[in-house]
């Protein structure tokens, strides 16, 4: 192919996975509640692990490929205890000592 | 890009594939109504985008070792998505933030209540069970000599027992 036209597909798959994060951030901004804005942020996390791996693929090297392991490791403990805190809703003995 | 067309164009292809998904994910999230909708949208490209995606670097990479450092992201992101995906729902579910109108069978709400009211149950039987030691403990408080000063200070804790759980 090209560096032409690689080049173009590389901004047009940039510009969906920009697209996406926006609505995924907006999401975050407007969700009603604290479930709807904890899933738009790790959609946009996922988002940006995606994106790391595809720019290096496109540019052929490995340089970000630890950060991406750590980020796919650590990812979900943010989401896990927003939604632990979010499911302690009932009573129960712990939340009333 | 490594310069071999077949490759290349695979590559491209497939990153497109996890980019769209991506924009689904977005899409789904802005779109669907209620919470548990929008999981639906929302692990979609965390577990088969992300895939796509590294199968395309996979193939930009020369040696087998580089490839292989891949897998882990894989392993641990099929591990920690649905753990959260669920977590989420079970904590969207339990402090109803969902639709419930839109449900025609809802099997969780028969268990989630008969547990409430198994744990309620529990609490007031703990409750009786503290009155009755506490009234007890006054009654052995009336008791003259050196029954009272014991009795006394063992009947403030359990008062103030009682006043924490109220």
């Amino acid at each position: 192919m090209t560096p032409e036209l690689i080049t173009v597909a590389a901004w047009a798959i940039g510009a969906v996975f920009a697209v996406g994060a926006l609505l995924a951030l907006v999401r975050v901004v407007r969700g009603p509640s604290i479930v709807d804005r904890m899933a738009g942020s790790d959609t946009l996390l996922t988002i940006l692990i995606c994106v790391l791996v595809t720019e290096m693929a496109i540019n052929r090297h490995t340089t970000t490929l630890p950060l991406v392991i750590a980020l796919a490791m650590t990812a979900s403990i943010g989401t896990l205890s927003v939604a632990r805190f979010v499911s302690r809703g009932r009573r129960s003995h712990h939340d009333e000592r | 890009m490594s310069g071999d067309l077949w490759r290349d164009a695979l590559t491209l292809a497939l990153l497109l594939v996890g980019a769209l998904l991506s924009l689904a994910a977005g899409v789904g999230l802005l779109r669907f109504d209620d919470h548990i909708q929008r999981l639906h949208a929302q692990s979609k490209p965390q577990s088969a985008g992300l895939l796509f995606i590294l199968i395309g670097l996979a193939l930009q990479q020369t040696g087998w070792a580089t490839a292989a450092m891949l897998l882990p992201v894989l392993v641990f992101q099929f591990l920690t998505t649905p753990t959260a995906a669920h977590m989420l729902a079970r904590g969207g579910y339990r402090s109803r933030h969902f639709d419930d109108a839109v449900l025609h069978v809802d099997e969780l709400e028969h268990d989630v209540d008969r547990a409430q009211r198994a744990e309620d149950a529990e609490q007031a039987r703990e409750d009786a069970e503290l009155a009755r030691e506490a009234a007890e403990h006054e009654a052995l408080g009336d008791a003259p000599g050196g029954a009272a000063g014991e009795g006394a200070g063992s009947d403030r804790g359990q008062g103030d027992g009682v006043a924490g759980r109220e």
